[in-house]
């Protein structure tokens, strides 16, 4: 039996942590994977949007694992435990302010950060530094892979279970704001929900079409990159 | 909805009042008197029923007791007289109902004796009894008997609700159908027991879209992410773990990763997580759960996250029953800090309360609310539960 990688994740939310492991599971079929989920130590009663789910909460995280590094999360004790650390945001945060999210006080009032797109690599590069800078700056880990599906991680999903819907194939999908209106639309046999339920039973599905997904989308292959370097880091 | 409850004379509970919310979380100290204050509620429940006796505190989750137990047993304080009796009473927003038990230390009966009662619908007196009243047989409520002629309204609805009430103890064996339920109770006795049957009910109801048990329904498959399905079936011999079942029926929940076939686990297999899980879904959806119960212990056998998003979809289960006028209140007891940060407490029907003893050993019961203070330290990052460990907040034993 191969060794189990031990992959910690802050994710916006529960349907994309089952995107992330289809991922996973397509990529390294012959391993075992745990996916440790990581939340923010925070107390409902101090947050009156709910428990800082979303990108609020993803934020959140990366604070305090910067904290807990004492000053970045290349010292934090979270890669003690884990192979590698990834951290996700779709890149629509990158048309968000902070207070979208309740997030008072942000270390650097540095969104939005959206440039025009096409391309999207120029928004998701302004919002990987962004992410960096909640990480606590350049000197965080190899071991630290982002994940910025743009705009969502919904693109990904449809491009993965339905790969000949003629929009995935048009040079702007990975700029439309709601690519979660075709999940609805596709083939009944393939239909999802945005639902951990329908995800779960789709799960397979994306697995299977992640290759093709990494292939077509620019950020799908820079993530698709990315891990096997941190995993071999 | 019982707005306030107040107790005097009860076990450690010298004299306490405690205004309540939908969902009401205590936290304390071992031998702090959460309990206490479940089983006071009890005793008046048993009392607005017309008897209080063994079999009737057993029924609602209480711990008979002999009078020198029930009755407070501290010095006297300087100057004041202890209350002979127990004194217990609970109002609504537009009715109450108060009582004072009596029954002699030396020479103890089997039933309480009514002192006194008072029931008010609004300004309206519907009984009152004094001790100078004769004629009337003292171990019988007078308000139970009364409620026969009385049609509807906010006193009546008070009275029923205290009447229902019950404290539920949720044991992993029962829940798995492994050991008999002692206290039978529609939908679920007192222990968990007939979980299975419950759930039967609670799947029809959830067939309905927009219903609560829906939602509760998606919830918790949410809440149990090994498991695909669940739902409950007549056990089969051949199939099923061979330890002994007390029940013909058990719930099922279909592993994820298994294969066809081989994917399908009974309540006695299943973690105990997931029965606790579904054990507080269904008695949150159930059309016959009642309208007032606590649930001692809630965070039993639940991974400290599982039971923050636990009690996160429980207040909005309550909230969004209520909102459909579905009358529903609970009241939970935990030594789980991570409930805490699950509580949206800046939801006023959501309410967080601190059982501490003082230092003569007297019941002390506290409200925590997020005012600016709390505000404050959250900004500088810290946690509700966080809080409580460290003692800031009280209901933490000196150890």
């Amino acid at each position: 039996m191969s060794e189990t990688l031990r992959v910690a994740v802050a994710v916006e939310g529960p349907t994309d942590r089952i995107v992330l492991e289809a991922i996973l599971n397509a990529m390294y079929p012959e391993r075992d994977v745990v996916l440790n989920v990581l939340r923010p130590d925070l107390s409902a009663a101090f947050a009156p949007e709910g428990l800082a789910g979303g990108w609020g909460g993803v934020y959140h995280w990366c604070r305090q694992a910067a904290m807990e590094g004492l000053g970045s999360v290349a010292g934090s004790r979270v890669l003690d435990h884990n192979d590698i650390l990834v951290v996700h945001v779709d890149a629509d945060v990158a048309r968000k302010d902070y207070q979208s999210a309740g997030i008072v006080n942000p270390t650097n009032d540095n969104l939005p950060c959206a440039s025009p797109c096409p391309p999207p690599r120029d928004t998701t590069d302004a919002l990987r530094e962004v992410v960096m800078d909640w990480l606590g700056g350049p000197a965080a880990c190899r071991k630290l892979v982002l994940c910025i599906p743009s705009m969502n991680m919904e693109a990904w999903v449809v491009a993965a279970v339905w790969e000949d819907n003629p929009l995935v194939g048009r040079s702007d999908w990975e700029c439309r704001s709601n690519p979660e209106d075709q999940l609805g639309q596709m083939p009944l046999d393939r239909r999802l929900r945005k639902s951990q339920e329908d995800y779960r039973q789709g799960l397979p599905l994306i697995a299977a079409g992640w290759p093709t997904v990494a292939a077509r989308l620019e950020e799908a292959g820079r993530f698709a990159a990315d891990i096997p370097v941190a995993v071999g880091g | 909805m019982l707005r306030k409850l107040t107790m005097k004379a009860f076990k450690s509970v010298e004299d306490v009042a405690v205004e309540l919310g939908l969902v009401n979380v205590f936290i304390g100290a071992n031998g702090s008197g959460k309990s206490n204050l479940l089983e006071g509620l009890g005793v008046l429940s048993a009392a607005a029923n017309g008897m209080v006796d063994t079999d009737a505190l057993l029924a609602r989750g209480v711990r008979p007791g002999t009078p020198s137990l029930y009755k407070t047993a501290f010095p006297p304080r300087r100057g004041r007289r202890a209350l002979p009796h127990l004194y217990f009473s609970a109002e609504s927003a537009e009715a109450r109902y108060e009582v004072t038990l009596h029954n002699p230390l030396k020479s103890p009966e089997p039933a309480w004796r009514y002192k006194t009662e008072l029931w008010m619908d609004g300004a309206d007196k519907l009984l009152g009894r004094s001790v100078r009243q004769r004629g009337y047989n003292p171990k019988r409520g007078l308000a139970a008997l009364k409620s026969a002629e009385v049609e509807g309204g906010p006193g009546l609805s008070l009275l029923e609700t205290l009447q229902g009430y019950v404290i539920y103890s949720p044991a992993t064996a029962v829940l798995r159908g492994v050991e008999a339920e002692r206290r039978e109770k529609i939908p679920l006795g007192l222990a968990g027991g007939n979980l299975a049957i419950a759930l039967a009910d609670f799947k029809r109801m959830s067939r309905d879209r927009n219903s609560l048990a829906n939602c509760i329904s998606r919830d918790i498959r949410g809440l149990i992410d090994w498991a695909s399905a669940y739902s409950y079936s007549r056990l089969n011999r051949r199939t099923d773990s061979p330890a002994g079942a007390s029940s013909a029926y058990t719930v099922r929940f279909r592993d994820r990763y298994m294969r066809d076939g081989r994917n399908v686990l009974s309540g006695q297999d299943v973690s105990e997580g997931a029965l606790h899980v579904l054990f507080l879904g269904v008695l949150a959806a159930h059309p016959d759960s009642p309208t007032l119960c606590s649930v001692d212990n809630a965070d039993q056998g639940l991974n400290p996250r599982l039971a923050k998003a636990l009690v996160g979809r429980l207040c909005q289960w309550y909230v969004s029953a209520n909102e459909a006028q579905v009358a529903r209140q609970i009241l939970l007891t935990t030594h789980n800090p991570l409930i805490l940060d699950g509580l949206p407490l800046q939801d006023d029907r959501i309410r967080l309360f601190t059982v501490s003893r003082t230092t003569t050993g007297r019941t002390t019961i506290r409200r925590i609310e997020v005012d600016d203070e709390l505000l404050a330290r959250a900004a500088d990052g810290w946690t509700l539960s966080r809080l409580w460990v460290m003692g800031h907040l009280g209901g933490v034993p000196d150890v």
